[in-house]
């Protein structure tokens, strides 16, 4: 060996030494100078939690129908740990299992494999195997069915031997339930499974309230879960049991919609739809016109003088039953199906659909009017075929001509060139302010429809309300630029909001028509705005939008002395023993600075609406010696893309009714977006609804024993002990027969099993309802279509 | 010693020549005298260790059942492994290098066959060929051997004119050792390459190779090191063992599960403390709190079992063992003998020191078992052979 060689295999021999040498070094440090800690820290046992899902409160209704209860289904688990270590890594036991519950053996097991990461050749990923494993925490017991019955629960319990590590439970699972065949599934809400990184408290796979009361009140419904905290030793084993915390049961909502009450507005919506529209013409000057086929329809019922909502209706709906857990591919795929619906099933309506109110406004306006001194009870007001705004006639729905009339006649024909008349007069009013004194603007109706509470959403105790939209002048302004502007980007393309470039629009005739829009207005000053923009508006049209229950809290406001509610669904929360744990009443959000004789005279002349105004063929022949039932018909016209005109019609129709000389006790508002004019869908529909409120016109009662004021009853077990009053089956309410029966029916018992017809006619082409801004009258872009699509701002019609 | 330190003919060995009363029975001529005893009785003593830890490791099975299925294997390999050890040292010495080439093609036709569709693929890497019955071998280690004989061969024919191997001989030298060194990093079996590279280093490095080629290869290594973790061909969880080394907070998910195993063993190591919880009386090995330990974690058994004193132990013997291989490579009297005890040297080196190391937390985990000691048939075998040829090379440097 050369002395090259034996030098390196002497720097080989040292470098060994050294590898040596450092090995005993670290297992000195690790046995002995720090073995201690070590010995320490293999001892050390972690601590695991077991999460025992605490029972949901009941959603019930007044008299204390459930709408949302636990149904007790025996929860089937394997414990992984014991079955793991049985001999046959548990194959018998699981075959058994899969035997008793009907499952496939091998599916089965895989479920309750907890998964394992492995390393698969071609893959740079580790793949969770088995297919379908298990990947929560293993020592959870692993549900495997919650549907199992009682005599396989008790097979599994009885015969352990048989069964080791498997163990049944019996566990509450959320049920949705049709109290008299009342759905409300749009209030009711449903659950949906949290997502613990966003929801701070949840763990993975608990179930959350995703929407609806459900949603709402999900702190009091959730309870609190059960931790027992288990020692778990090195191996996973449980060791020992550190702390055990029961589950706390949630409380109960108890809502004031009644059961009764809910059934009728959802058979009446229904009935709109399906029966009254399809039989009606669509236009009452125009016989050749044909039905209207609308598919939504949503509706309110309050109690006028607490603020209480009694009964809210969305249509279309859908079975909550879909979305209780575990849900099956077929549920999964009806879930995808009703998020892609048109008609917007999930969505609820009554808070979530704004649509322009129509002549329902005119409350407003003639408040606003009244206030301002431009209208008085004793003037006598011209009321043309149509007045000329902006330099082009304006016409009355129908061009009627009503000569010289009082404004309780105004109110009662729903006049719409009166409301002109004060539009233009206050436009003037406010222009000279803005552009000549440069001062505000007295936004008359406006400051009136906020006191109304139409500019913001009305508080109630639902999630994702919609506010409504009521303009003032600088938001009109701003919207006029907006849309001009976005006329001049389509004509010679521009910046974005964002700063990015835009191109105009691609198709000649609509850049052409945006050149048009472009270069109509050179200053883009307070000049812009035009009357018509106040006209459309003062008739509850143009940029005017709101939700049916805000339409509902301002008509409230005008029967029960001024008082805008801010309403509530619920009126209660109890504990799970029916104790009281927290009232929940309406809160009074503003009071209205109309003076109280103002507000009466409204409310005449609306009484006069269903004796000889525009509701009156609606209310033709109905007992108003025994209910007094007044209203306010409502036809907005609006931008629709899919009707041949460019324009459909939304049906409202803003109703009160008491007894005689009273106060009226309800108030109501149905709104039938594309159904027609208000006084041919809304307003019979309504009348359904005041017939079953009151048991009119042989209809039977669906509140024999009226609105229930105490909280329903329970027995210390928490089982609801009050009996609600049942609605006779085969009532001309329900006209699928679908009315369930009930204990303790009250009021007169019917043999009629008929379906329900319209109770008018329906086909005199003698409603009146307002029409206005006919086709082509500028500024058509200010009308505004609203689906029930939530709160997508205000869009140009392609008109 | 070395050449330089010691002379060859120092005239008292470990070996007991001439020492004990059996002289005359043993005679000199005797192949049983001629064997480096102390080499025998330290492998002896590792071997039993090596069988009792396997025993410890899997005396309680995953289920908690009682077992000795591995034991009764792994003595079958252990009978095995002696077997093929004491034949290989049996072996004529000139024969040995007739063998190189056969041993070389055998070796590359295993590693290609691995790669083909009849190699198995076994915690992520297709490194095994299942051969029935339960059996499978792993062809890389076979390759170890063939790299001994093959470097020692190629490299030391040159050194036997006495010249150093010039820049050609070298660079085919390097040519040969680099086919199945890539065979293997196909497969991706990242340890074992390692082990081959420090093989080839050692083997090159002593066969008196112009240090610029030591340089140049020792940059190719790292440069290589690199560009095989950043080349994409790794496992998720292959990287991720340099992660969590590198950076012990690392939380993806092949983190989180690359980090368990190495901790775990520090922790059942660092429990046995100085004496050890006695053997079979390892509640984290019992408890399969460390995984692996029958194979890749077997010295976390002998840490907690064992304690301090099993586990110095071990390494101590393991030191013998090196140290007579040393001693064995720096009296060959043929560069030929010299290279392969050298080659064995870098080889059982290395992965002992990576395989104690990853225990202990001051390697990466890399799936290397740890010589004499862990169970599996293939590494027992080559091993024993390695130490054949050890033994081999002495009784030649002796007869000579």
């Amino acid at each position: 060996m050369n002395e090259r060689s034996a030098v390196r295999l002497f720097t080989i021999r040292v470098l060994v030494a050294s590898l040596i040498l450092a090995l005993f070094g670290r297992l000195w440090y690790l046995q002995v100078l720090a073995g201690d800690q070590y010995a320490h820290e293999a001892s050390v046992t972690r601590v695991h939690d077991v999460i025992t899902t605490a029972t949901r409160g009941m959603i019930l209704d007044d008299w204390g129908r459930p709408y949302a209860e636990n149904a007790t289904g025996a929860v089937v688990s394997v414990n992984w740990l014991a079955i793991s270590q049985q001999k046959d890594k548990g194959k018998a036991v699981l075959t058994r299992l899969a035997g008793l519950i009907g499952e496939d053996p091998t599916l089965l097991t895989d479920s309750v494999t907890p998964c394992s990461y492995q390393k698969v050749a071609g893959s740079k990923n580790r793949v969770a195997t088995p297919t379908g494993c298990y990947t929560g925490a293993p020592l959870q017991p692993i549900p495997v069915t919650d549907q199992a019955n009682t005599g396989q629960a008790i097979t599994i319990l009885e015969r352990q031997d048989e069964f080791p590590g498997v163990t049944a439970t019996v566990q509450s699972i959320r049920k949705y339930e049709t109290p008299l065949g009342s759905e409300a599934s749009n209030l009711i809400g449903y659950l949906g499974k949290a997502d613990p990184a966003t929801d701070k408290g949840y763990t993975a796979g608990s179930l959350k309230g995703a929407s609806g009361i459900e949603k709402q009140y999900e702190s009091a419904l959730r309870g609190t879960d059960g931790v027992r905290e288990l020692s778990i030793d090195r191996h996973g084993n449980q060791a020992a049991e550190i702390s055990n915390s029961a589950a706390v049961p949630g409380d109960n909502v108890v809502l004031s919609i009644d059961a009764g009450a809910q059934l009728l507005m959802e058979k009446s919506l229904e009935n709109a739809v399906t029966t009254i529209a399809p039989n009606q013409p669509t236009s009452p000057t125009n016989p050749s016109a044909g039905p209207t086929h609308p598919t939504q329809a949503a509706g309110v019922l309050i109690n006028a003088q607490t603020g209480e909502i009694v009964a809210s209706g969305s249509y279309p709906s859908y079975d909550s039953k879909t979305f209780e857990f575990p849900r099956t591919q077929a549920d999964n795929a009806k879930i995808a199906a009703l998020n892609v619906d048109p008609a917007h099933p999930l969505l609820n309506q009554v808070i979530q659909g704004q649509y322009a109110p129509g002549s329902t406004f005119k409350l407003i306006t003639t408040s606003a009017e009244l206030l301002s001194g431009r209208a008085d009870w004793n003037s006598m007001y011209d009321c043309p075929g149509s007045v000329i705004v902006g330099g082009k006639p304006k016409s009355n729905s129908e061009g009627e001509q009503l000569g010289k009339i009082n404004l309780q006649t105004t109110i009662a024909k729903s006049c719409d060139t009166v409301y002109y008349g004060f539009a233009l007069a206050d436009y003037a009013g406010d222009y000279t302010r803005v552009v000549k004194q440069k001062v505000a603007p007295l936004d008359t109706v406006t400051a009136m429809a906020k006191k109304y509470g139409l500019t913001a959403a009305t508080g109630v105790d639902l999630p994702s309300e919609a506010n409504g939209l009521i303009q003032s002048w600088d938001e009109k302004k701003a919207l006029t630029i907006y849309y001009h502007n976005q006329s001049c980007i389509g004509a010679y393309g521009g910046l974005g909001s964002k700063g990015q470039k835009l191109k105009p629009n691609p198709n000649k005739q609509k850049r052409a028509v945006d050149k048009l829009a472009c270069g109509h207005q050179p200053t883009l000053g307070d000049e812009i705005l035009y009357p018509g923009n106040y006209a459309d508006e003062y008739i509850g049209q143009g940029t005017v939008l709101a939700t049916p229950l805000q339409m509902a809290m301002a008509y409230a406001a005008l029967v029960n002395g001024g008082k805008v509610y801010s309403p509530r669904v619920a009126k209660a929360i109890t504990s799970p023993d029916g104790t009281l744990v927290k009232a929940i009443k309406p809160v009074v959000r503003s009071t209205l600075n109309v003076s109280q004789s103002d507000l009466d005279q409204i409310r005449t002349a609306m009484y006069q609406v269903n004796l000889t105004g525009t509701g009156a063929t609606a209310f033709a022949g109905f007992p108003m010696d025994q209910v007094q039932v007044g209203g306010k018909t409502g036809t907005a016209q609006v931008a629709d893309k899919s009707s041949p005109t460019g324009f459909s019609d939304t049906s409202v129709f803003a109703s009160f009714a008491g007894k005689p000389g009273q106060d009226p006790q309800y108030v109501s508002i149905i709104m039938v977006p594309k159904g027609g004019y208000g006084a041919a869908v809304a307003g019979p529909a309504t009348r359904l609804l005041w017939d079953g409120l009151y048991g009119l016109e042989g209809h039977p009662n669906v509140l024999p024993q009226g609105l229930r004021t105490q909280l329903p009853n329970f027995s210390k077990d928490g089982n609801i002990v009050t009996k609600g009053p049942g609605i006779t089956p085969g009532t001309p309410v329900a006209p699928t027969g679908s009315a369930t029966p009930g204990a303790g029916t009250a009021g007169a018992t019917t043999t009629t099993t008929q379906p329900a017809t319209p109770p008018t006619g329906g086909s005199t082409p003698t409603a009146l309802g307002p029409l206005t801004s006919p086709p082509g009258e500028s500024p058509p872009a200010r009308v505004v279509a609203f689906g029930a699509s939530g709160r997508s701002p205000p869009r140009t019609p392609d008109a | 010693m070395t050449d330089w330190l010691s002379p060859r003919t120092a005239p008292v060995s470990l070996g007991g020549r001439n020492t004990t009363p059996h002289s005359r029975v043993l005679t000199r001529e005797s192949r049983l005298r001629q064997f480096d005893w102390v080499l025998n009785i330290a492998l002896a003593l590792l071997l039993v260790l090596g069988v009792l830890l396997v025993w410890g490791a899997t005396h309680v099975t995953l289920s908690g059942k009682h077992s000795t299925s591995y034991l009764k294997k792994d003595l079958l390999n252990l009978v095995i492994g002696v077997g093929l050890g004491v034949g290989t040292s049996l072996l004529d010495y000139r024969s040995l290098r007739a063998y190189a080439p056969v041993v070389y093609v055998a070796s590359l036709l295993g590693l290609l066959a691995v790669l083909s569709p009849i190699g198995a693929t076994i915690n992520g890497a297709k490194s095994w060929i299942v051969i029935g019955g339960g059996f499978t071998i792993q062809p890389a280690e076979f390759a170890k051997i063939a790299l001994v004989i093959g470097l020692a061969m190629y490299l030391g024919e040159k050194r036997d004119s006495g010249d150093a191997p010039r820049h050609v001989d070298v660079a085919w030298g390097l040519v040969l050792a680099s086919v199945p060194l890539g065979l293997v990093l196909l497969q991706p079996d990242l340890g074992t390459a390692v082990v081959l590279g420090f093989m080839i280093l050692a083997a090159i490095a002593v066969s008196g190779a112009p240090t610029r080629w030591i340089a140049g290869m020792m940059l190719v290594a790292i440069l290589g090191g690199f560009a095989v973790v950043e080349s994409g061909r790794l496992h998720g969880y292959q990287k991720a063992r340099f992660t969590v080394f590198f950076n012990p907070n690392a939380t993806d998910k092949y983190s989180k599960v690359e980090k368990d195993d190495p901790q775990h063993a520090q922790i059942a190591i660092g429990s046995g403390g100085l004496l050890g919880k006695g053997l079979l009386n390892g509640p984290l090995t019992n408890d399969h709190y460390v995984h692996a330990t029958v194979d890749d974690f077997i010295f976390s058994v002998a840490g907690e079992e064992l304690g301090f004193v099993g586990a110095v132990g071990i390494v101590g013997l393991l030191g013998v063992v090196l140290w007579r291989a040393f001693r064995i490579a720096a009296k060959a009297d043929d560069a030929f003998g010299r290279l392969m005890a050298v080659s064995i040297i870098a080889w059982f080196s290395f992965q002992a020191f990576e395989n104690i190391g990853m225990c202990l937390g001051i390697m990466p985990v890399t799936g290397l078992p740890l010589p004499f000691i862990s169970y599996g048939g293939s590494s027992m075998f080559v091993n024993l052979i390695a130490m054949g040829l050890l033994q081999n090379v002495h009784m030649h440097s002796q007869t000579a």
